[in-house]
């Protein structure tokens, strides 16, 4: 954002535009923290509706209007994890690769519940960078100053989170090709 | 970076839950928003503030104009020169910050020593702000510094209008205050940031050029006492610093002891096998009694004097109680407490207007360090105290019941105060009324009439043998 800020008086949030450009992001970096779509889809509309009821407390001249509801939505994935711990076995993503859709929406789907499982193997804080990126589209500084890490230290744990997705990702494929 | 199959995962939403939320939200705004209530602290905050930064402005006019050029210039050298005075050295194990521990420092004779080695931890040891700018340290951040005492021709020759004093690392704030209010009067003050131990030793051995002044953090020892007997030494009671833990109003209650905190925030704690990387991730792996809720701490940056009061009150305090943590010889103690986890726990944030009513409403199960006038300006919307304990009031703090608060003692050589009229004006001044800029950062509600006199002799029974 902030084209939602752009243009605007101090403390004005043009919501239609906010809405438009980070309702995909939030909803995305939930179903990448989440790995699950009904609750992505609920947390989404609870980041909206906080957001939306506090809308005379947010102060641009803090931070940028997107820093300020990924934080939002960070706190609520936080406590939805929390709450949702302990997690299914990691022997269960053998199951779940193995249910291919021919459309693309399910596959996508598959995709989600398959990247899922595998970024339960990841550490919290690599998961959270991981969605950060991919999922709500942030550059690194962003993510920096959202975990407070340095910019350096995001892009070293996320390069080292990719190759062990990736590798993992790959060695499943590799071994239903056989 | 082949990262395709994390993209591949991505997707609009769908266009149903799109427009059941737009429209969820659309009824929402039929009701009226809640409206922000004004922070009457915030406006009184605001108005003395603009009014101090009137007053500096005035003030510098007033001096660049009354001051020889050759003086202003002097002047401007010594203070784009200057290094920060809380530093910080990142590496990649983890962030250390120098502060009042650093080892083996000793302010200089003027005349036995030219350069003073300066040992530290994080970076910073002695740093000088004198008007000399050739002495001036303008190393770069984390880098090593040592920083001459010694005075200069022009020092030396103007010695009688000038009064060295020697300030803790988390008083350091209180340097640029004191040169600002009595420079134009004719007196040179000359600060010095060192730790304790060394401006009060300094104190009390006969040097050349002798220090006249100490403020500082904690209070003599009977073993400085007695060194200084020859010298006479006179305490004054400055006031105190306090830091404060708290939270978002609307966060669950919790209470943190010191030591707690403190575990919480070092990159390495102590176990079994020795010290391995803080692996704790929720409160309640530290204290079985706390809640199972994320470690976040929201707290000043490392680098700024806020940090080093908050290292000063609480960290060092918790440091100094643990005993796991002396396992072991001094220099890996000074590491190990110096040095906290870098890993996103400990969060730097500015504390703004739009700090507890939006970065920690947002936040409502992170830890906040604030400092005293802060949070007392915002109390109405904060938490409370997280700190096991009394809580942070002026009585508590006063009466040294508050844990996280700590005393400022001003100490200044007898045969200085007695034989130095510059000394003796300096200190009347200074001790008789605190302006706004001290008011900022030392909590000290007594009375000017009971600062004014100060100087009661010390008696060595109300002396803690350390």
């Amino acid at each position: 954002m902030d084209r939602a800020m752009a243009g605007r008086p101090t403390r004005e949030v043009d919501w239609d535009a906010a809405y438009r450009d980070q309702l995909p992001r939030v909803y995305n970096y939930l179903r990448y923290r989440i790995g699950n779509e009904a609750d992505a889809q609920e947390l989404t509309s609870r980041t909206f509706e906080k957001a939306w009821r506090s809308r005379t407390l947010y102060r641009r001249d803090l931070a940028g209007f997107s820093t300020w509801l990924f934080t939002i939505a960070q706190n609520l994935a936080i406590d939805h994890l929390r709450a949702r711990r302990p997690h299914l076995p990691l022997e269960a993503a053998l199951e779940v690769v193995s249910a291919e859709s021919p459309h693309d929406e399910a596959e996508r789907d598959s995709n989600l519940a398959r990247l899922a499982l595998l970024m339960e193997r990841l550490a919290e804080r690599d998961q959270e960078v991981v969605a950060l990126k991919y999922g709500a589209d942030l550059s690194n500084r962003e993510i920096a100053r959202l975990t407070g890490l340095s910019e350096s230290n995001v892009g070293t744990l996320l390069h080292r989170a990719v190759r062990e997705l990736r590798s993992a990702w790959e060695s499943r494929e590799n071994s239903h090709e056989r | 970076m082949n990262d395709d199959f994390l993209r591949s995962a991505w997707k609009r939403p769908p266009a149903a839950f799109e427009q059941q939320l737009r429209e969820r939200l659309r009824q929402q705004e039929l009701a009226p928003p809640p409206s922000r209530r004004p922070s009457w602290g915030l406006l009184i905050a605001s108005v003395l503030i603009g009014g101090s930064a009137l007053a500096a402005v005035t003030y510098l006019t007033v001096k660049h104009f009354s001051l020889p050029s050759s003086q202003t210039a002097q002047m401007q050298a010594t203070h784009e020169g200057a290094t920060p005075l809380a530093q910080v050295g990142r590496n990649h194990d983890g962030a250390t910050y120098s502060n009042s521990r650093v080892r083996g420092t000793r302010l200089a004779d003027g005349e036995h020593s030219s350069s003073t080695p300066s040992e530290d931890i994080g970076g910073a040891a002695n740093v000088t702000r004198e008007s000399d700018p050739s002495s001036v340290d303008s190393s770069p951040v984390g880098a090593a510094t040592s920083g001459s005492m010694a005075p200069t021709a022009s020092a030396r020759a103007s010695n009688t209008k000038s009064v060295r004093i020697a300030l803790t690392p988390e008083l350091a704030v209180l340097a640029a205050e004191i040169e600002a209010r009595f420079s134009w009067r004719g007196i040179s003050p000359r600060t010095e940031v060192a730790t304790a131990d060394a401006a009060l030793q300094t104190l009390c051995t006969e040097q050349t050029t002798p220090l006249d002044i100490a403020i500082v953090s904690r209070r003599i020892n009977r073993f400085e006492l007695e060194e200084c007997r020859k010298q006479g030494v006179r305490e004054a009671k400055l006031g105190h610093m306090a830091m404060v833990i708290t939270g978002a109003k609307a966060g669950t209650p919790m209470k943190l002891s010191a030591d707690t905190l403190l575990r919480a925030l070092l990159k390495k704690v102590p176990s079994p096998d020795g010290f391995v990387d803080n692996p704790y991730t929720d409160w309640n792996q530290i204290d079985r009694s706390l809640d199972p809720r994320r470690i976040e701490v929201l707290g000043p940056p490392r680098n700024s004097q806020h940090f080093l009061v908050f290292a000063a009150t609480i960290l060092e305090p918790a440091c100094d109680r643990i005993r796991a943590l002396q396992n072991g010889d001094r220099e890996t103690y000074e590491e190990i407490c110096h040095t906290l986890r870098d890993d996103g726990v400990y969060r730097e944030v500015i504390w703004d207007d739009t700090f507890v009513g939006q970065r920690l409403w947002a936040e409502p199960n992170a830890v906040a360090v604030l400092d005293y006038s802060f949070y007392s300006a915002n109390s109405a919307d904060l938490l409370g105290s997280m700190l096991t304990g009394p809580a942070p009031t002026l009585g508590s703090i006063m009466d040294g019941s508050y844990p996280g608060a700590r005393t400022l003692y001003l100490y200044v050589s007898k045969e200085r105060y007695r034989n130095s009229p510059t000394v003796s004006s300096f200190l009347d001044d200074y001790l008789s009324r605190m302006n706004n800029a001290q008011r900022r950062w030392v909590i000290s509600p007594e009375s000017d009439n009971r600062r004014r006199r100060p100087f009661e002799p010390l008696p060595l029974t109300e002396v803690k043998v350390e």
